[in-house]
């Protein structure tokens, strides 16, 4: 018996045709399933085509989830590889993916990607890597400075 | 919306509830929709969406390219945005969105759709790229709960050293107390934290917790007063891992675990801690599952196990006081004499549920028998021999006799072991997954040097020197 396929269509109106067990992994669809709202073609209005496609290998790659320590280390392997394939800004758009799709290991996965990636960086390589604004005013620059002066040699000479 | 299976009279029902109404997006709808009814019950429509997958319109609808674009045109005056996808539209239709709705500011055709269209809406109306590729253009924009996500991963040096001066939303986001459930500040990271007064940065990081606090991992810093300062603020920690905490005494140990009685890990490793107040642990902590006390000779003569040589009460005391549910127990470097081997083995005996069992430079023969039997839930047993008496085909047999459900099995220093042993293992544990018998002889370790030296008295009496 073949199992059931279900078709997932992204908001650019890319459509893939996955198994049920594939799509399940996608807990927004796994409650769709479960609420019986599903015909079998789902549409995913705030992922598109390419990230969709990524979110579909994460949960091709985890359907199974073997318990035994051999079966988590390769998965662990595969997992890294597959964040190397991509940019920061396309693990931004996988972690939107993710919390929107609500897959759980996924979503901690990129989340410490981006931990990972963005470790050592200074605030300004944050701002300038993200295009985060600097939205701090100049006291409150030199509030967050005097409340957090734990650098031995800051805390002897102050900055202004 | 999405409701697949809803009636277009009875979406129109619904709507003209909603009077006030200003947006309304319409998805993946198989019915052909009503849009003079809608227009009519919402006047104030401002934005409209309108979604479906091409195929599955085309499939189901049969009706002119132009025929939502000419409803909309005549129905929705007050329209800002319109969103249409899914559907052929002729420069007819577009004509007549861009006459019929004159405040018309957005209008996003996508999908399906003549490549002169895309050209003419361009000219005409501007399509921000953000509605395209659902790209977001500032990071600070993220929902909260995504930022926290990532910060949350990150080292107390590096959130409080950097993400929490990005911006502003950054330092709401750090600020919140679910960002420090777990405390880590060890020197993984590639910086130099040591440059900062890592134990000022832990309080603060403790006081942000607001007794919310799970787990702490430390390394190479703290004091007793720091611990003594954690354990006041977080009477729910669950896990506590010193490592390297020099100056973290027994007394300070012993002091903080009484506070915290929810305790399920305790690590304390190459610390100064002799282990004396283990008993303390045990009492104190009735819901302790893992128990790790790590050492190396190399940091500082073996308190722990000088302890056991001299004291067999010690391993007594760790017994009689921990939780007969502990699951998992790591003892060091360990040269006991021979009472205190008969000990040990009662010892473990007392711990019915253990699964983990972990010995390293272990010097003397066990009764892996009667382990096995005693624990007979043991799923993963480490156990260096190196030391002193290699592991042969008796301990295998042993093993394999008496430990079935063993799932993970190291045996470092197996310079006895034959084919007979590693097959009595295979046949009698049929589980194992993980077979690791690597043989590393004494003269490996280039960490330490022991000098061994059988007393006349008692061949199993050993004096130990480390240098």
């Amino acid at each position: 018996m073949s199992s059931n396929k279900i078709v997932l269509t992204s908001s650019d109106g890319e459509s893939f045709e996955v198994e049920e067990v594939v799509a399940r992994k996608l807990q927004i669809v796994g409650h769709m399933i479960e609420d019986d709202c599903v015909i079998n073609e789902i549409p995913l209005q705030n992922v598109t085509g390419d990230i969709l496609s990524m979110v579909i290998e994460y949960c091709k790659t985890h359907v199974d989830e073997e318990e035994s320590e051999e079966a988590q280390t390769k998965l662990k392997t595969w997992d890294k590889e597959f964040m190397k394939k991509f940019d920061l800004k396309t693990h931004l758009k996988i972690i939107l993916a993710a919390n929107y799709l609500n897959v759980k290991g996924l979503l901690d996965l990129v989340s410490q990607t981006i931990a990972d990636n963005i470790k050592d960086y200074t605030p300004e390589k944050i701002r300038e890597v993200f295009g985060v604004e600097n939205d701090y005013t100049e006291e409150e620059e030199a509030e967050v400075r005097k409340e957090n002066a734990w650098a031995f040699d800051e805390a002897d000479t102050p900055k202004p | 919306m999405c409701f697949p299976r809803a009636t277009s009279p009875g979406l129109v029902d619904a709507i003209a509830k909603l009077p006030l109404l200003e947006t309304l997006e319409v998805s993946h709808s198989c019915l052909i929709l009503d849009i003079q009814g809608i227009g009519q019950a919402c006047p104030r429509l401002k934005t409209f969406k309108l979604k479906s997958s091409g195929r599955f319109w085309s499939a189901r609808i049969k009706c002119d390219d132009d025929y939502y674009a000419l409803e909309i045109a005549e129905n929705m005056p007050e329209l800002r945005h319109l969103y249409l996808d899914g559907n052929k539209l002729s420069d007819i239709g577009l004509n007549a969105i861009l006459d019929g709705c004159p405040h018309l500011e957005h209008l996003d055709l996508h999908n399906r759709f003549h490549l002169f269209l895309l050209a003419l809406a361009t000219v005409f109306l501007s399509l921000p790229p953000a509605m395209e590729d659902g790209d977001y253009r500032n990071w600070a924009e993220l929902p909260a709960e995504l930022t926290s996500s990532v910060l949350l991963r990150l080292g107390v040096v590096e959130i409080l050293e950097n993400a929490q001066k990005v911006c502003r939303s950054w330092r709401r986001v750090c600020k919140d107390p679910s960002m420090w459930r777990k405390i880590v500040i060890d020197n993984s990271g590639n910086r130099d934290i040591f440059k900062y007064d890592l134990e000022s940065m832990c309080r603060h990081a403790v006081d942000r917790s607001q007794g919310g606090l799970l787990e702490i991992d430390i390394e190479y810093f703290g004091t007793d007063k720091l611990l003594d300062y954690i354990a006041d603020s977080s009477s729910n920690l669950r896990s506590l891992r010193l490592v390297r905490c020099h100056q973290i005494t027994d007394k300070g140990v012993a002091e903080a675990v009484v506070k915290l009685p929810l305790l399920e890990d305790l690590e304390v490793s190459y610390c100064s801690f002799s282990g004396e107040c283990l008993s303390v642990v045990g009492q104190s902590c009735p819901h302790l599952k893992t128990l790790k006390l790590n050492r190396r000779p190399h940091y500082s003569f073996d308190l722990l196990s000088h302890a056991c040589t001299r004291r067999p009460s010690l391993i007594k005391a760790i017994v009689h006081n921990t939780s007969s549910n502990l699951k998992s127990f790591a003892l060091p470097v360990c040269y006991p004499s021979i009472t205190t081997i008969e000990e040990l083995v009662n010892a473990i005996a007392k711990f019915p549920f253990l699964e983990t069992l972990e010995f390293f430079d272990f010097l003397f023969i066990l009764d892996l028998k009667a382990i096995g039997h005693a624990c007979p839930q043991l799923k993963t047993l480490k156990i260096n021999f190196s030391g002193y008496t290699p592991c042969d085909d008796d301990d295998a047999i042993a093993i394999a006799e008496s430990m079935p459900e063993l799932r993970h099995l190291q045996l470092i220093g197996n310079g006895r072991l034959t084919d007979t042993g590693l097959n009595a293992i295979r046949d009698g544990c049929p589980h194992l997954e993980h077979l690791d018998r690597r043989d590393e002889s004494p003269g490996d370790h280039d960490r330490h040097e022991i000098v061994i030296r059988a007393s006349d008295c008692d061949p199993y009496e050993i004096i130990i020197g480390c240098s």
